[in-house]
């Protein structure tokens, strides 16, 4: 293991520890702990569009930590698994809504990040 | 104090995704989707699942954020999803890409079933 691993290690470690953290000080906001799951896996498809469209701009060590790190310490699939779970026995109308909205709207929000990130890269040329 | 378990069990599950993931990448390189991630999610939802069942755990706060909010949330992860999602859409393989947003949530939310109801007692 070289010094680069040591610092893509470190950099998952305190990314992945830091977005965790963010996505625990989301669910004690005073909101269903669902919709608080749903926004962060927003927020998190959103940088990581900005990321993935900015990748050249970053060392690898600090890539890996904000993206694979940050953004995938602050989002999180099992959750959802479990929140779609829990909706299912509650109403199947906000089930669908809750889905939809988490699929589609991470998908948009990723698209919509890249396009920024893009944005930024091209204001560079100017 | 949670916030601290959150942060440790995050930074762990984190890591153990991406060394995984980087493991699973190679293992698949020539799946006609992008794998490592779904099997990563599917495994952690049914770790989530299977832990949430042993009510003598899950009802501990401290426990809970550690394992389930921590570890099993941040060796999970959304943006991945969205984004390997995307990018198969921008590359107008519009039927490997209803294929791997299906198979991500139904596997994910499948196996968080199987976990929770192996797990389970009574």
């Amino acid at each position: 293991m070289n010094r680069g691993h040591c610092y893509t290690i470190t950099a998952v470690l305190l990314g992945g520890g830091t977005g965790s953290a963010v996505r625990y000080l989301a669910l004690e906001l005073p909101i269903s702990p669902h919709i608080a799951t749903m926004i962060v896996n927003l927020l998190a498809s959103f940088l990581l569009g900005i990321l993935t469209a900015t990748k050249s701009r970053f060392k690898q060590p600090l890539f890996v930590g904000l993206g694979v790190g940050f953004c995938g310490g602050l989002s999180t699939m099992s959750t959802f698994g479990y929140d779609v779970v829990q909706i299912f026995h509650e109403s199947v109308a906000f089930l669908t809504i809750y889905l939809s909205v988490s699929i589609i709207g991470g998908i948009t929000l990723a698209f919509i990040g890249y396009m920024i990130g893009k944005r930024i890269n091209r204001g560079d040329n100017h | 104090m949670n916030i601290l378990a959150v942060t440790i069990g995050g930074a762990i599950g984190s890591l153990l995704r991406y060394l995984l993931g980087l493991t699973l990448a190679k293992a698949f390189q020539n799946a006609f989707i992008p794998v490592s991630m779904i099997v990563v999610n599917a495994l952690g939802s049914f770790g989530l699942g299977a832990f949430i069942a042993i009510e003598q755990l899950a009802s501990d706060s401290f426990i809970y954020a550690t394992i389930a909010i921590g570890f099993f949330g941040g060796f999970t992860t959304f943006s991945t999803f969205s984004v390997e999602a995307l990018d198969l859409f921008s590359q107008k393989r519009y039927v490997h890409m209803i294929v791997y947003v299906s198979l991500s949530v139904l596997l994910s939310i499948g196996f968080f079933i199987l976990g929770y109801a192996i797990l389970v007692q009574g």
